[in-house]
């Protein structure tokens, strides 16, 4: 399987989680205005449901179903 | 005491949403029953293959949990800003390395044997080690006490309900769903979990935004109460240990503490592979990292609007839940704290029954302890947890803003060093790992309980300094390249 794809995916989150550290460090010194707290709301309100279709295509692909390593190294 | 009036903000709604949740989460555990007791791999680590959305759902579980709900925003509410400079951020930068190295290393280098972190020890170091690193992990039980204290608290404020009633019961939910499922039920729910915190939370903070005409009036209102809480670092003014900055670098090293969290290394463990953990444990930290921001804004905001009426920052906290959010969120929220701790507590208590029942019991003293046999007995340890669990809330009666300081520190200079340099340091020995554990379990204690932390040093730092200086000493003294590469 390729793993490259998500190994970008992993860089481009990492440079998010600075990115966003720096906003919320500014923020909470008075830099900005409540769009940045918006911005981290809807980060959540968006992000978890995504999160669960992604879910539900890899229930679909069958990720819970199939043999078990243990069951077969028995 | 309270001059809020919890039960009138709590509807039929509200409780309707909670009730289908409950109902949810234990039908999940009874139709997972029979995968996860096939063997104490399948149980513990899913069998490791879970892939990128699922380990988005266990990761954040592990690492975002109902202290993140309200014990940030308790920190909000006394620490101002400054839990943001000396927890939440540097907690999110930390963990990068653990999220993208740390972790990808340990399910791809590492033998599938290793299921437990005592298992992780036990292949760095030796049984010795090991044995101690299961018998000291037990100790976190304390922080799960502080969890489960939570949501039982939150129970009590809408229900009305005695709160060792209410501690029963949430124990008792959380017992049946972990005993039935292992960590096939957690992959399940987790997810769903997660995806309702994160709603809520950011709902929550929207409302407040809204209601509350934006954060410069939050701000504005929290200046007037207390100034030194939007200063940076403000909250350690009076603190002592060398002007408060003993105290940060002790906040510092609790936001380190994943890096030796049981339940870290078990979802390492249950991934399909290394690509997989770097993947979802980096998008899992941008919403980690707003998620816990947002609470400890929230605390604030409970601060300006009900710091002079509520009894205690947690009633504060949500008597703001209850009053931004409308109908039926409030139940949602209250199931998202639901789910956060039975999440967390629930893999804590799975993976501390299998320490007892598989490290040490099949370790050391039947080790030809069948495979069902080991699940049966796992299954009677997370119902004995349940019990410890309940007991352990009486520590946490003033709150539980510190738990995570106190046991995180605890873990992380306990168990960081040998962990993370076992994983690493070419010159690693066995005396060397056993005697920074040794070292730093009893130091820890003495440190705390008999000298009350000299000079302010909090000990967690003490442990940690000292520990990694033992670690490395010792092991220069005793490490012999001839044995270590016959051992290879």
């Amino acid at each position: 399987m390729d793993y490259s794809k998500y190994n970008r995916w992993a860089n481009i989150f990492v440079a998010i989680v600075i990115l966003v550290s720096i906003g919320l460090a500014l923020f909470a010194l008075g830099y900005g205005g409540d769009w940045f707290m918006i911005f981290m709301a809807l980060v959540n309100i968006i992000g978890g449901p995504i999160c669960i279709f992604f879910y539900i295509r890899e229930i679909r692909k069958g990720v819970f179903a199939g043999t078990d390593g243990d069951e077969e190294e028995k | 005491m309270s001059l809020i009036d919890f039960n009138s903000l709590w509807s039929g709604l509200d409780w309707i949403i909670l009730l289908i949740y409950f109902i949810v989460i234990i039908a999940i555990g009874f139709v997972m029953k029979k995968r996860a007791g096939k063997s104490v791999k399948s149980f513990v680590v899913a069998s490791r293959k879970l892939t990128v959305p699922i380990l988005i759902g266990v990761a954040a579980a592990a690492w975002y949990d109902s202290w993140t709900i309200v014990g940030l925003a308790e920190c909000g509410w006394t620490m101002g800003i400054c839990v943001l400079f000396i927890f939440v951020i540097p907690e999110a930068v930390f963990r990068l390395p653990l999220a993208t190295i740390i972790g990808p290393h340990v399910r791809d280098s590492i033998p599938d044997w290793v299921v437990t972190v005592p298992d992780l020890i036990g292949y760095l170091y030796d049984r010795k080690v090991k044995l101690i690193s299961a018998i000291t992990y037990l100790a976190n039980i304390l922080y799960d006490s502080a969890l489960l204290l939570a949501v039982a608290d939150v129970m009590r404020m809408i229900t009305g309900m005695n709160m060792f009633l209410t501690l029963i019961i949430t124990g008792g939910v959380i017992a049946l769903y972990t005993a039935l499922s292992g960590l096939w039920g957690l992959a399940v729910t987790d997810l769903i979990q997660f995806a309702v915190m994160t709603v809520s939370g950011g709902a929550l903070i929207l409302g407040i935004i809204f209601s509350y005409g934006g954060f410069d009036a939050i701000f504005d209102g929290v200046r007037e109460i207390n100034p030194t809480l939007l200063e940076p670092l403000g909250y350690l003014k009076d603190m002592g240990g060398f002007g408060g900055s003993m105290e940060a670098l002790a906040w510092i090293i609790s936001a380190c503490a994943m890096y030796s969290s049981l339940q870290c290394y078990q979802r390492f463990s249950s991934a399909r592979s290394g690509a997989d953990i770097k993947a979802a444990y980096s998008i899992m930290l941008v919403l980690g990292l707003c998620f816990s921001s947002i609470m400890v804004f929230v605390g604030m905001a409970a601060l300006v609007e009900y710091g002079e009426v509520a009894a205690s920052p947690a009633e504060g906290f949500w008597a703001i839940v209850f009053s931004v959010l409308p109908v039926g969120f409030r139940g949602l929220f209250v199931a998202a704290l639901c789910a956060a701790v039975m999440s967390t507590v629930s893999a804590d208590w799975l993976i501390f029954s299998a320490c007892v029942v598989a490290d040490i019991f099949r370790g050391y003293i039947k080790k030809d302890l069948s495979e069902k046999a080991t699940v049966f007995g796992i299954r009677i340890c997370i119902v004995v947890m349940a019990i410890a669990c309940v007991m352990g809330t009486q520590f946490w009666s003033n709150g539980i803003a510190n738990a995570w300081y106190y046991l995180g520190g605890f873990m992380f200079s306990m168990f960081c060093i040998p962990i993370v340099a076992g994983l690493f340091y070419k010159k690693k020995t066995n005396i060397g790992g056993l005697a920074c554990v040794l070292w730093s379990a009893v130091t820890y204690a003495v440190w705390s309980f008999i000298l009350e932390c000299p000079a302010g040093i909090p000990a967690s730092v003490f442990v940690a300094a000292t520990g990694a200086v033992v670690y490395f000493g010792v092991s220069r003294l005793t490490y012999k390249p001839d044995v270590i590469e016959e051992v290879n």
